[in-house]
């Protein structure tokens, strides 16, 4: 049958398909998709609605190339039927190269889910700025920038590194809430090995220096690391269905109407030896409904554990100490990870459920002359300013600064709890002791023993929860398998809570 | 699409299911409103169903050093025990040193098997952070 209007339909194919096959099939053998094959994994069938298919340059120097789309894919679609909005950079079109159109349409996509409230993803794939625009492909990633901002904490923004991300182009991403990169097909960095090579000399592979696995357990910039594309769209839908669309919602509960019985496990579950670790990711998955959790940033700083879960159909942030690993210590990298985490929470009204047992602040040159003081003020800070229920689960060790910077009564939580083998304290009974028997110890004729004596004493009195209790500092001492059950009652009483600040632009905290 | 009555527990849901390869069939022939093509699936062993990536087994964060050949302490503390020897191997994720930091007991994991080539720490000693434990024989 004859279609009139051929002329439009073979000029939309022609744009539909980007840089052409050959380039699309060279993606493929990289084991990286085209935009569109994203954008179709992202979004559910038949839902999606491009913007600004017939976009392009208009650069005197390129005059008569063809940039179809110039360079990126944008639109909207559902994605489990909740819209989202997109943009996938079309590495095949000029390298996926930012010129000022190609920015334009990030912006009015970024622009649009603001108004809409609804959330934002970024596939990156470009080769950078695109130098025949010069100043106006500059211009073009500052308005991503600016406009990143303007939506920070209004929608959730996920970025998805699926090629190269080098130079000013990381900091769209960076300002997002989200990062997830593909392993070995994905890069990130400010400067590249060969310019690294020019200016100090260091020579290092682009993997070593900004692959997912750099970026994700030594940098700490990127919150996941999937092993192909399809996973990290996957990633995305999990992430997203954790989000509420924008920060005026509450995230998707669910209806959950099981019982919740009592966990026997978990009154086995922390050591009598208290030099003894566990996993507390045991802890977690026992708590959280259907052992599904979404640990965010696993590899980066692994002794604090952050990440999603839902209780009873709520969901909840969880972050928690991980005695399994550096003793479960708090540094630079884990406040800064937590701190952020909560941050994230805070923002998109999830409640944040806080397991404590933490030996205390890493002490060493290192740190402090790092700015232990400044990072983990930053914990501080963020769990007095969030105002979205707050529930705190003592497991054990609670001693000092520590004990505070994991959000004690007095940090801003609305409830805490306590499980008979929490110790909250000043600092651990050996250190105490020797501070406190200092001269009794020098004089001792069997100091070891009097030390065994003293430690045993300081342990009856002030290493137990009931004094913390006594003082109105827990409001329950309760036996660990009954936490789901009565955290999920607390978050219950507390959905509806109001916390009136005074009015300011922002808080200063300590960056 | 179809119309189908379900009951969960005595409760009656009416739910509208759409058919999608029939469905789709309709929509051909017209590219709008957007035009994805279908992306094609990589070869990978398929199992996991759930997609949420793996949570590794606790360890430290990678070794300071940055040599793909030796352990470095995540953390300062002291030496209680050495499970590796010269010469022999090591497994991955089995423990290779037990510390005594922040007073508990912290086992420090082979990253990878392969051959221990030099073990630069005994039993009672202090360590710091970032200094090197062990080397592998650096494989080719």
């Amino acid at each position: 049958m004859q279609r009139r209007f051929p002329d439009l339909d073979a000029k939309r194919a022609r744009l539909q398909a980007g840089g052409g096959q050959e380039r699309i099939d060279k993606q493929h053998q990289q084991g990286k998709l085209s935009a569109r094959e994203r954008l179709a994994l992202l979004y559910d069938p038949n839902s999606f609605i491009e913007f600004g298919l017939w976009a392009t340059h208009r650069c005197a120097e390129l005059a008569g190339k063809e940039f179809p789309g110039d360079g990126v894919v944008t639109g909207k679609g559902e994605v489990h039927g909740r819209p989202v909005f997109a943009f996938a950079q079309d590495f095949t079109v000029g390298g996926g190269a930012v010129g000022d159109r190609h920015a334009q349409k990030i912006v009015e996509c970024l622009w649009a889910a603001l108004k809409m409230g609804t959330p934002v993803v970024g596939f990156n794939d470009s080769g950078g700025a695109r130098i025949q625009e010069g100043v106006e492909a500059l211009s073009g990633y500052g308005k991503i920038f600016y406009h990143n901002v303007l939506l920070s904490g209004v929608v959730p923004q996920i970025s998805v590194i699926v090629g190269p991300c080098a130079g000013g182009a990381v900091y769209s991403p960076a300002l997002t809430d989200f990062i997830i990169m593909v392993d070995s097909t994905s890069h990130m960095f400010i400067a590249g090995p060969e310019v690294i090579r020019a200016a100090t000399g260091e020579i290092i592979s682009e993997e070593d220096l900004g692959g997912a696995n750099a970026q994700a357990a030594i940098a700490g910039n990127v919150h996941f690391v999937a092993r192909d594309e399809h996973e990290a769209v996957e990633v995305v839908k999990v992430l997203l269905s954790y989000l509420p669309q924008n920060n005026m919602e509450g995230p998707p509960d669910i209806p959950f109407e099981e019982p919740l019985p009592d966990d026997e496990a978990l009154d086995w579950i922390v050591p009598e030896d208290p030099r003894q670790a566990y996993d507390v990711r045991d802890v977690i998955t026992r708590l959280v409904d259907h052992t599904v959790f979404l640990e965010v940033q696993a590899v980066f700083a692994p002794n604090i554990v952050v990440g999603f879960g839902r209780m009873a159909g709520m969901v909840v942030g969880i972050v928690a100490n991980q005695p399994a690993v550096m003793a479960g210590v708090l540094d630079i990298n884990a406040a800064d990870k937590a701190a952020r985490f909560i941050r994230t929470c805070n923002v998109f009204n999830i409640p944040v459920v806080t397991l404590m047992d933490v030996p205390g602040f890493l002490p060493g040159v290192a740190q402090e002359h790092g700015g232990i003081i400044r990072h983990g003020a930053k914990m501080l800070f963020t769990y007095a300013s969030i105002t979205v229920p707050k529930v705190t689960v003592i497991l054990r060790k609670a001693y000092g600064g520590a004990y505070l910077a994991m959000c004690s009564k007095d940090m801003g939580a609305d409830s805490v709890l306590a499980w008979p083998t929490a110790e909250i304290a000043v600092m651990g009974p050996e250190g105490a002791v020797r501070v406190i028997y200092r001269k009794e110890l020098e004089k001792a004729s069997d100091p070891q023993a009097l030390l065994q004596e003293k430690i045993e004493e300081y342990r009856q009195t002030h290493a137990n929860p009931y004094r913390a209790a006594e003082a109105f500092y827990l409001d329950d001492v309760i036996r660990p398998s009954w936490t789901k059950r009565l955290v999920v009652e607390r978050l219950g009483v507390l959905r509806g809570k109001r916390d009136l600040r005074p009015q300011k632009k922002h808080g200063n905290i300590p960056l | 699409m179809k119309k189908l009555r379900i009951t969960v527990n005595n409760m009656v849901y009416d739910v509208s299911v759409q058919v999608l390869e029939d469905d789709e069939q309709v929509m051909s022939g017209t590219a709008y409103p957007g035009s994805l093509p279908v992306p094609p699936t990589p070869a990978r062993p398929s199992q996991a169903p759930t997609p949420a990536p793996a949570s590794p087994a606790p360890g430290p964060s990678r070794p300071a050093t940055g040599d793909a050949n030796a352990i470095a302490s995540p953390i300062a503390g002291t030496v209680q025990k050495v499970y590796v020897e010269v010469g022999k191997r090591v497994e991955a994720k089995s423990p290779a040193f037990l510390l005594d930091a922040m007073k508990m007991d912290t086992y420090i994991y082979a990253p990878r098997g392969g051959e221990v080539a030099e073990v630069l720490v005994g039993t009672g000693e202090a360590v710091q952070v970032g200094q090197v434990l062990m080397r592998y024989r650096p494989e080719d």
